[in-house]
């Protein structure tokens, strides 16, 4: 039925079981579309934060998702600017997966803020102290360059392309988008930088501060490198899912490899860069508040962060992957790679989490104790929101663009003698030539 | 008439003094038009400029002891006005006033971030989580001289900064430049029963908080009065409120040391 | 003061008064809000009560030589109510038939009332002997009725002890008060002492139990 759309010479699932794919999908959209009505039209008391926990899952989804979303702009730094040609097999991909990563972080940021209508409040009245004003002219300006990297995916859909202009609109923003990876490459780092500042600077939280150089506090340096670091494990472990799904190889191993490799040895000098700073802030920074390491943590009823969340996030989240990333073996045994991303995955994941929540759960003032804090229904909803129309943009990309120009090489693929002869796809493979003649 | 010198208002609380009652609360909720809900009884969703905490000694009985804390804004001054909350907002709907040293916040500039909530260690900033409602009858109980609080912004303590406004307009109409100690206090300061609660400007000799709370350069730069001393001094917050304690349990919950370190403070 | 009353009275005002008649001390008064004797040594307290246990004692032996003397208890078969549930006043809370105003209902601690329940003062001893948690909701019944309380375990409480908050478990007046809490009234009983006739009404044998 939408033959006319796919991409010329690879194999796409019937439309029936597409439509059921996205319908499955948009169910758990509207599902997030309700929690979205709710909290717009009856304010944030629709969650279970509250004047302890101001910050909750909602900015720890942002700043998930935004590090996930690293993928996207170290990709293409590798690829235009460092010059790793193999990447531009993967690139797309990375691009695409980041781009709905910064449309879910803008979204969820629109959910999280008490007077939405203000919004614009954070542009006009700009803080330039304000590590979140930083965030949030990066990440407008870099969800734009994402856009501008996204479009000439789009324009290279079949029907799309046969129009003249946006066949020539292409390909001329192919020919620049070095210049958009750089500028991506640039704004990314502030903004990851920024929102690592965002807890750094909290001088009165004695969980979150960290000491720093100029105005930037350690964390800004460590939320970029952890971003790089496991954003492309991100962009590989999407890439490995998408094929399990769709059942057929997209990437050749050598890029993912390659990916994998240079992952793996921008996680080991984080993680180490991670363990001098913990370091240093647990014997010195945060004593000098009259805190000790072990205030910190704690498994009473109270509070989830024992000492555990620690080791999860910089052992076994940390140290172990980048083992494996950074040896050959690990990179060529299937398990060991998935293993190796899921968990660093998990570990920035958790790093966010620790970053975001467990700066509000610890006391401050010596005669509160521990918060505690469990999201309501419809922040979950709305978390997962993001996701559901993340996959349905990926879902519609992959069917109707040509997301990998591996695929066809690695998937042979003969045409039924149905699908040939059909005249219509006759008259618009004919139609197809004309811009290339023009 | 020489230039006047930058105010710093603040506060000196006696916790000898408090007992608890909770007047100053209530004198606050109503000066400022704080709204009230059926069930305010958790307290980390309620809005209150003032709040009480109640401190126990942790000792078993029958040695427990007790001391009521009230709470406002600590009006942080930081390192040169740099307080925890100021330079966060995104938006620039706080800032701290050199010429008061007060705190502000624009309830109409403030886009409901929660930033500053997660950069006080006081809790002193809260969130407006619902739409502020009063029983009918009641909205003309209201103070025509503070704004009212719309849903999705945060608000707090301003030192009841109207009050400072109003006074200086009065005394500027009549001619004169400074204002008496009496002329601008806050509605807790008034209303507390017990006198516990001294308000003034810091940086003006005359005023009795600055006789309290002296800063002596032998002390290592603390009050030279022993029984001084501010919430969480330790992280850099530099709050103008002070408050006073005879009791050294009561002192020391005021920070955190590690173990035996600072037993030597607040003797 | 005015009339006869003013004249006779030696002072402008009361406050006079107290200035002339304390005279250092009341400046210390007003200054740190109490006044303390330095010369004071306090004795030993084995000497402080000359009772039979050395230890105060609210009646001495002597009141057990009268014969119609007999020690009242409070209300409750102590085998199934093994606590003694007594009221006090919070600063926050008016206590009488004049309920709290919101100001003042929403100014209390969230020691006294959360949600719509009281919260009794329970000592940690008593708590885990009990295994009451702190906060957790609790059935607190005496010989006169049952409540739902919650838990506040406090060092504060003699163990054996539960104390409840006067003012609260008003049926009437606005949705702020009314039907929140519970009150002790509604839980005491009245005995009667047998030697004079009054009614000797401090406290009431009780149970508290998970709810």
């Amino acid at each position: 039925m939408d033959s006319a759309l796919i991409p010329k010479g690879v194999k796409r699932c019937p439309t029936w079981q597409f439509v059921l794919w996205i319908g499955a999908v948009s169910g758990v959209l509207l599902w997030g579309v309700v929690a979205m009505v709710l909290i717009y039209f009856k304010g944030l008391n629709q969650t279970n934060m509250n004047n302890a926990y101001g910050f909750a899952l909602w900015i720890w989804a942002d700043l998930a998702v935004i590090a996930l979303g690293g993928g996207a702009f170290f990709t293409g730094f590798l690829r235009y600017l460092v010059g790793k040609d193999e990447l531009k097999n993967i690139v797309n991909y990375a691009v695409l997966v980041g781009f709905c990563c910064y449309v879910s972080a803008l979204m969820i940021l629109g959910f999280d803020i008490g007077q939405p209508l203000r919004g614009w409040f954070i542009f006009w009245h700009a803080n330039v102290h304000s590590m979140l004003t930083e965030v949030a002219f990066c990440l407008s300006a870099y969800l734009g360059v994402l856009t501008i990297e996204y479009i000439p995916l789009i324009l290279e859909n079949r029907q799309i392309n046969k129009v003249p202009f946006f066949h020539h609109l292409a390909h001329n923003m192919h020919e620049i988008m070095a210049v958009f990876a750089a500028t991506g490459a640039f704004l990314s780092f502030f903004h990851q930088g920024s929102l690592g500042g965002v807890p750094g600077v909290l001088f009165a939280r004695p969980f979150g501060y960290r000491t720093g150089v100029f105005v930037w506090p350690w964390t800004f340096f460590l939320f970029t490198w952890s971003a790089a670091a496991c954003g492309p494990c991100f962009t590989i472990f999407i890439t490995k899912l998408t094929e399990k799904i769709v059942g057929k190889k997209l990437v050749k191993d050598n890029v993912i490899e390659l990916l994998a490799k240079i992952s793996g040895w921008m996680l080991t000098g984080y993680i180490i860069a991670k363990i001098i700073d913990t370091v240093y802030w647990a014997t010195v920074t945060a004593p000098s508040k009259g805190f000790a390491f072990m205030d910190f943590y704690t498994n009473n009823p109270g509070s989830i962060y024992g000492i555990w969340i620690l080791i999860a996030e910089i052992g076994i989240c940390g140290v172990i992957p980048a083992a494996i990333l950074i040896t050959d073996r690990g990179r060529k045994s299937k398990t060991a790679l998935w293993l190796a991303v899921l968990l660093a995955i998990i570990g920035v994941c958790l790093n966010r989490w620790v970053m975001v929540l467990q700066v509000l759960a610890v006391p401050v003032l010596s005669f509160e104790s521990w918060f505690t804090y469990f999201p309501s229904w419809q922040e979950i909803a709305t978390t997962i929101l993001p996701v559901a129309l993340g996959t349905i943009v990926v879902s519609l990309s992959y069917r109707y663009l040509p997301v990998f120009p591996q695929e066809r090489e690695l998937n042979p693929y003969e045409p039924a003698a149905d699908d040939v002869l059909e005249p219509e796809t006759q008259e618009l493979a004919e139609a197809e030539l004309k811009p290339a003649q023009a | 008439m020489k230039h006047e010198k930058a105010k710093k208002f603040g506060m000196v609380i006696d916790l000898d003094k408090c007992t608890g009652c909770g007047t100053c609360m209530v004198a606050c909720m109503a000066e400022n038009n704080v709204p009230f809900r059926e069930d305010d009884t958790d307290k980390l969703i309620s809005v209150a400029w003032m709040r009480v905490y109640r401190l126990t000694n942790g000792k078993p009985f029958p040695h427990t002891e007790e001391c009521f804390l009230p709470r406002p804004c600590m009006q942080c001054e930081g390192h040169d006005g740099h307080s925890p909350c100021v330079s966060v907002c995104p938006a620039t709907a706080t800032d701290y006033d050199m010429s008061t040293g007060i705190v502000s916040q624009i309830y109409t500039r403030c886009f409901g971030c929660r930033y500053c909530m997660a950069a006080c260690p006081y809790h002193v900033r809260q969130f407006n989580w619902w739409d502020p409602l009063w029983p009918e009858k009641m909205t003309e109980s209201l103070n025509p001289d503070v704004s009212v609080r719309m849903r999705g912004v945060v608000e707090k303590c301003s030192f009841c900064i109207h009050r400072y406004q109003t006074a200086t307009q009065k005394a500027n109409l009549e001619g004169r430049r400074e204002l008496e100690e009496d002329e601008y206090q806050t509605a807790c300061t008034q209303a507390c029963p017990a006198g516990a609660i001294t308000f003034g400007d810091l940086n003006n000799p005359g005023h009795a908080v600055h006789q309290m709370v002296k800063p002596d350069p032998n002390h290592g730069g603390r009050p030279k009065n022993p029984k001084a001393f501010r919430l969480l001094e330790r992280l850099g917050t530099n709050p103008k409120v002070y408050y006073l304690s005879s009791r050294k349990w009561v002192r020391r919950a005021g920070d955190n040391y590690i173990r035996q370190e600072g037993s030597q403070n607040h003797s | 003061m005015g009339g006869a009353v003013g004249n006779a009275f030696a002072w402008d005002s009361y406050e006079a008064c107290l200035g002339q008649t304390l005279g250092d001390r009341w400046d210390v008064l007003v200054e740190q809000g109490f006044w303390e004797n330095t010369d004071f040594s306090q004795g030993r307290w084995a000497d402080a009560f000359e009772t039979d246990s050395s230890k105060f004692e609210f009646a001495g032996s002597q009141i057990n030589a009268l014969p119609a003397y007999n020690p009242v208890s409070p209300p409750g078969d102590e085998s199934f109510y093994p606590l003694v549930l007594v009221p006090y006043d919070s600063m926050r809370l008016a206590s009488g038939y004049i309920g709290s105003p919101p100001f003042l209902i929403k100014a209390l601690e969230a020691t006294i009332l959360k949600g719509n329940d009281v919260l009794v003062e329970v000592n940690p001893a008593t708590a885990a002997k009990y295994g009451l948690k702190d906060g957790r909701q609790a059935t607190l019944s005496t010989p006169r009725g049952k409540a739902v309380v919650k838990v506040h375990v406090f060092d504060g409480i003699m163990p054996g002890v539960i104390a409840i908050a006067r003012g609260l478990g008003h049926t009437a007046y606005d949705k702020f008060l009314a039907h929140k809490g519970a009150s002790y009234n509604a839980l005491s009983a009245v005995v009667e002492d047998p030697a004079t006739g009054l009614d000797a009404a401090w406290g009431i044998r009780a149970k508290l139990g998970k709810a």
